[in-house]
């Protein structure tokens, strides 16, 4: 794990950086490095490691500098997109919602708070960030650019894609997410193989499909959601779902 | 050979007439084509002409009403009503009007000789004349569809009875004419003709007049309801503000005494009674200034007055129902946003209310309202506690579906229902860790 602390007060500062050796040793949390500074641009060109296991603590108001803190998280968001962004301020610079939509930031943490607290929600967030597996595979993403937002997801959670009365608006239901864009269904059927349009109005991601009913033509979806299949189209569904039934007994094999 | 030619005339003349039911329908009621519909009237229709000839026409208010009653309008009776009268009249008046005026203006040869083209021009110039109308005196019946009690009483039912009086009147003048004419079987009785032409104009002017008059009080009482609701709401905020700067001026005096009490400990020289001192100073501080008094004064960077004295009524309520209720609002939001007014007080009353009700059914309710505003689009984000882990967010949108029971639930629907209505605003909804969370993001340049 690489640790970044951005923090323009030398003192706390110092006293940070002696939290996070004091629980790191303690609960054997494995460390790489620990890059603590006053500078947002030293922190930047230091900055040569990306991924899941990268934390970063960063101070909103930072004296003698242009840059704030915001502005520092959206550079190294741009850079690394898995990395953990925590800020470490005072209360009143709280804005949880406001951080998670610009840099997914994960948490604030309050420095006018009693001692204990504090090191608390450090030790909650690096453990955060020590537990982290690389078990959602950074290559295996839908990404799709529409022309108000991207969307940016792991493919194991896409459920289905639905028209709504919205000409050219798209529903998208992950496990546990509604998003509505703009776009082209046919688009999106090309853009993997596993999408496949069932129903004039439906894509479906077939590998989160749990139960096909060939009386009703509907398909269930790993979040308990039915989607209709078109007579005309219910063959191909079924040849899928088959090849991928002998593809898993072949695993077991 | 002649035989076939007459019924594929009047196939035609059948498909041409039940169309002009559904555009004027359509041009009225702003709702999604229904294919199925449109293809089950064809048939009905054109059954119905081809065995009853005239009296068919009696079918069209009773296949729009039952049609609308069905899939439409299943809780408005009112609404289906109005609209399968108000389709009815206006299609067979204006395509009346019409055959009657080419009869009285063109010469009786022509007439004779070119019947079918006059029938079908009878039948689309309504089309034509019925989009003026909506146009030109800006009538806008989706008004009809809300859920108030002045357009209940005041407008919807007046222009039922209306509606029907003028429909009777017209059937009967009709049915008269129809088999008047086929008794006497002599030339058209054009003395009778005229008056009753004069007649239909007046009809047909009553009942626009009377729909654009109503619907424009309607908005006018509207805009008189939130006017009324912005001043007591910003009563409302000036209270708080006054009582934020007295919480303030508390901390300052509290703060003043402690320091001077932190000096005498100093003096004394008694290090455990500094810290003590000093823990309450901090401690203290920050109940007060943070428990106490959420950041409202954030609302200071809305321009906009309604959504401020809104949000501000909004979340006053919250906090009065015991919710920990946080806003972040760190840039300036403008006024001028891309969603009308009045739709975005209504989704964001009916987003906020939801966030509210769903918080209190747990332990430890939150709120947390934000607006982030950047080059491309205005953001709202409205995140709540809530019991559920597990939730269809597919169903949560569905008119009567609720977490509460039946008959309830009308209000995501009905939050749904405006933002397909606007092309500029899109919604994400997720559910993590027992946090629900609604995005309403509002694009600038699609606008």
């Amino acid at each position: 794990m690489n640790i970044f602390i951005l923090e323009d007060d030398v003192w706390q500062r110092q006293k940070f950086v002696d939290q996070v050796y004091e629980i790191t040793q303690r609960r054997k949390f494995e460390v790489d490095q620990v890059i603590a500074t006053g500078q947002p641009d030293e922190l930047l060109t230091r900055l040569t490691q990306v991924g899941q296991q990268q934390i970063y603590f960063l101070d909103i108001e930072i004296k003698n500098s242009a840059k704030c803190g915001l502005e520092v998280a959206q550079s190294i968001r741009q850079r690394d997109a898995f990395g953990t962004i925590i800020f470490v301020t005072t209360h009143s610079e709280f804005a949880p919602l406001t951080y998670q939509y610009k840099v997914a930031a994960l948490d604030f943490i309050a420095k006018d708070q009693p001692e204990s607290g504090f090191v608390e929600q450090l030790e909650e967030s690096l453990a955060y960030v020590a537990t982290r597996s690389n078990e959602t595979d950074p290559q295996d993403y839908f990404n799709f650019e529409s022309t108000n937002k991207s969307v940016h997801l792991p493919f194991a959670e896409l459920m289905y894609f639905e028209t709504s009365p919205q000409p050219h608006k798209i529903v998208l239901i992950t496990a546990n997410q509604r998003i509505e864009f703009y776009g082209h269904m046919a688009d999106i059927d090309l853009s993997d193989h596993r999408l496949m349009l069932v129903h004039r109005s439906f894509i479906v991601n077939m590998a989160n499909v749990t139960l096909y009913n060939k009386k009703t033509l509907t398909l269930t979806v790993r979040n308990g959601d039915d989607c209709p299949v078109s007579r005309r189209r219910s063959g191909k569904v079924d040849r899928w779902l088959r090849a991928q039934e002998k593809d898993q007994q072949n695993l077991f094999q | 050979m002649p035989t076939t030619l007459t019924i594929l005339e009047s196939i035609l003349i059948i498909t041409i007439q039940s169309s002009l039911y559904w555009v004027i329908y359509y041009q009225a009621d702003q709702k999604k084509f229904d294919v199925l519909a449109y293809l089950i009237s064809l048939c009905i229709f054109g059954f119905l002409n081809l065995s009853l000839n005239q009296v068919s026409a009696l079918a069209y208010p009773i296949f729009f009403y039952g049609y609308l009653r069905c899939r439409t309008y299943r809780k408005r009776n009112d609404l289906a009503y109005f609209y399968s009268v108000y389709v009815t009249f206006i299609g067979l008046l204006l395509s009346n009007l019409i055959s009657m005026l080419s009869f009285e203006l063109i010469p009786l040869r022509f007439y004779q000789n070119h019947i079918i083209i006059l029938k079908i021009i009878a039948l689309l110039v309504p089309i034509v004349i019925h989009f003026f109308i909506i146009h030109g005196f800006k009538i806008k019946l989706d008004v009809l569809e809300k859920d108030d009690v002045f357009v209940k009483r005041e407008i919807i039912r007046p222009l039922n009875y209306l509606l029907t009086i003028c429909l009777i009147f017209f059937f009967v003048a009709y049915y008269y004419e129809v088999y008047a004419a086929r008794l006497q079987a002599s030339a058209p009785i054009s003395e009778y003709t005229k008056y009753i032409m004069f007649i239909y104009v007046f009809m047909l002017i009553t009942v626009i007049a009377f729909i654009s008059n109503k619907t424009k009080t309607y908005l006018h009482l509207q805009l008189e309801r939130v006017k009324d609701q912005q001043y007591e709401q910003l009563t409302h905020y000036t209270h708080e503000i006054e009582g934020m700067y007295q919480t303030l001026r508390g901390f300052r005096h509290d703060y003043q005494n402690m320091l001077i009490s932190l000096q005498d400990s100093i003096d004394t020289g008694d290090l455990k009674q500094v810290q003590q001192a000093y823990q309450d100073v901090l401690v203290a501080a920050n109940v007060k200034l943070t428990n106490n008094v959420t950041n409202i004064n954030e609302l200071v960077n809305i321009q906009n007055n309604t959504l401020k004295s809104v949000l501000f009524w909004e979340l006053t309520k919250a906090k009065k129902a015991g919710i920990a209720t946080t806003i972040e609002i760190k840039e300036e939001i403008p006024a001028d946003l891309s969603l009308d007014l009045l739709d975005l007080v209504r989704l964001l009353s009916i987003l906020l209310d939801n966030a509210i009700e769903a918080a209190l059914e747990t332990e430890q309710p939150t709120l947390r309202l934000a607006m982030i505003a950047d080059q491309k689009q205005m953001t709202l984000i409205i995140q709540n506690s809530c019991v559920a882990d597990q939730l269809s967010l597919k169903q949560i949108f569905e008119v009567g579906y609720s977490t509460k029971g039946p008959n309830r639930g009308q209000g995501l629907a009905n939050a749904m229902k405006i933002i397909d209505a606007n092309r500029c605003v899109t919604l994400e909804t997720s559910l993590r860790q027992r946090q629900f969370t609604q995005q309403v993001m509002m694009g600038r340049e699609l606008k």
